[in-house]
């Protein structure tokens, strides 16, 4: 049944309901159809990369002992240097990206270390945990005497951090840092007023 | 695609689609449409190049109107039948809230499934979940590949191309020379620590939970709360960063969890539990309700804090282990 189902994905377009193959001219059409296996409506976009075949690059082997070989594979032939450590690498190895040929570990050090903005594939959203940080624990009352300082910590830490890589703006760290300040405030009088009256 | 850093600027093509533990969302940039899953406070993104995108497929379909017709009649049978002013109002307001909700479904018009194809995947787009959506979303992204990918010819699309080497059915026999191709380097992943501060939180959470069962209820109300809080948080967290981890820390990190559940109903919260009952009945006659002690058995107490002791010293060791193995 496995190999049935992933026959049927690797064949081409599939039908969004039952993931059964739809037939040739349902998929070239732009207008609304019925699928006719489970009568659903269905709409098609078929581009032009459909009909391309992708294929990687195999790494040409070493021909002569005067050749550079690539630094990860002896026996195949370097056809490229990496730009940011400067090895030698076969077209296995080679990382392609806009302006620059990287090696895989320093690609894999590139986007650890956020060089590469564009490839990104996670942020922390460190506004939404300052204002979890002043909002939630104050349910609990107690856990405030420690979580009201924690949040003005994290907003001054994490003031300039990057935040979405989509449009944000920054109300969530002001309106933490403004619950913040109130609920330190109320500790400070509720501990002056117990001070008070134990005199 | 730059290095520089600079922002880039996105074009918001749906809205949010929210549920229970965040949304997603699709926004269309220079070369590649980028869809956002929000987990509140971490966003995940995946980008697909427009020129690799091979199709998009909208279903139409998963109507819930039978079932959203069945929860309001069931709602009104059940506010009818019974005879309390306050049953009434009751089933009276779920049926309102029932019916609002169905009547917003239907004019929010028919659902979707929405799938992008590409040579290597088949994603499923959870934001595009409207027809309605899907046509907007449609107007805007398709032009947008078709202006990198061109238009395709009308009988190109039946020409469907073979399975790509990697997705071939799992029934045929790999080729010989698929494996001599030597595989590129592998990158070491680097460990987080999550699972050992959840065992440090639970080594000091041994000592807390022990003075509050042998303290008053008063301390046991400020101490517990927070011991729990922080464990079961903790807990989540170690286990969703434990996906690269070994077996063994695994096991542990599940035992944790499950016992970290389970403490509050079956141990330490039980224990509390018959004096702060005890506290409040005793408060109506004046006694101070704060300063009942507790009276737990030593036993429990033990228990209590001796799981948590044990627990967070083998996961302890078993991080150490599993570090010492990953640097050797």
């Amino acid at each position: 049944m496995r190999a049935a189902e992933h026959q049927v994905t690797s064949n081409g377009i599939v039908c969004g309901a039952l993931s059964w193959p739809l037939p040739p001219d349902l998929r070239s059409s732009e207008e609304e159809m019925t699928c006719p296996i489970c009568r659903a409506p269905v709409l098609v976009n078929v581009f032009p990369a459909f009909a391309h075949s992708h294929t990687g690059s195999i790494p040409q082997p070493l021909g002569e002992n005067t050749e550079a070989s690539c630094f990860y594979h002896l026996r195949s032939r370097a056809s490229t240097p990496c730009d940011e450590c400067g090895r030698f690498l076969c077209s296995l190895c080679t990382l392609e990206i806009p302006g620059a040929k990287l090696c895989p570990v320093c690609f894999e050090a590139s986007v650890r270390g956020r060089k590469l903005q564009h490839l990104e594939t996670s942020r922390t959203m460190h506004d939404s945990i300052a204002l979890a940080l002043a909002t939630v624990p104050a349910l609990m009352v107690w856990p405030v005497f420690i979580t009201a300082p924690l949040t003005l910590f994290w907003i001054g830490r994490h003031w300039n951090s990057p935040t979405s890589i989509l449009p944000r703006s920054r109300w969530r760290f002001y309106f933490a840092g403004l619950l913040a300040v109130a609920e330190i405030a109320l500790i400070a009088v509720v501990i002056v007023a117990i001070l008070k009256v134990r005199r | 695609m730059n290095r520089t850093g600079a922002e880039e600027q996105y074009v918001r093509l749906t809205g949010k689609r929210r549920t229970w533990t965040g949304f997603s969302q699709a926004w269309l940039g220079d070369d590649h449409l980028l869809i956002v899953h929000s987990i509140r406070f971490v966003e995940r993104y995946q980008r697909f190049a427009l020129s690799d995108i091979q199709a998009i497929v909208v279903t139409e379909g998963g109507r819930r109107a039978v079932w959203q017709a069945l929860v309001v009649l069931a709602c009104i049978s059940l506010g009818l039948s019974r005879t309390s002013a306050f049953a009434k109002g009751f089933w009276g307001i779920v049926g309102s809230v029932a019916l609002a909700l169905a009547i917003v479904d239907v004019a929010r018009g028919p659902r979707c499934r929405c799938f992008l194809q590409t040579a290597v995947s088949r994603e499923r787009l959870l934001c595009v979940s409207r027809m309605r959506t899907a046509r907007s979303f449609l107007a805007v992204l398709v032009p947008a590949i078709q202006s990198v990918q061109g238009t395709v010819p009308a009988e190109e699309p039946a020409q469907a191309p073979g399975p790509a080497p990697s997705a071939a059915p799992a029934s045929m026999p790999i080729s010989q020379p698929a494996l001599s191709i030597p595989r590129p380097p592998a990158i070491e992943r680097t460990l987080g620590y999550a699972p050992e501060v959840l065992f440090a939180v639970l080594m000091l959470d041994s000592v807390l939970v022990f003075v509050a069962l042998r303290s008053t209820i008063g301390v046991a109300f400020s101490l517990l709360p927070m011991v729990y809080f922080a464990e079961f948080l903790m807990g989540i967290l170690a286990l969703v960063q434990s996906r690269a981890r070994n077996a063994a820390l695994l096991a542990v990190l599940a035992a944790t969890f499950l016992c970290v559940l389970i403490d509050p109903f079956v141990l330490s919260g039980t224990a509390v539990w018959p004096g702060f009952v005890a506290s409040v009945r005793e408060a109506s006659s004046g006694t101070i309700f704060w300063n009942t002690r507790i009276g737990a058995s030593v036993t429990t107490m033990l228990l209590a804090a001796g799981w948590r002791t044990a627990i967070a010293v083998l996961g302890l060791l078993v991080c150490y282990f599993e570090r010492t193995a990953a640097r050797n």
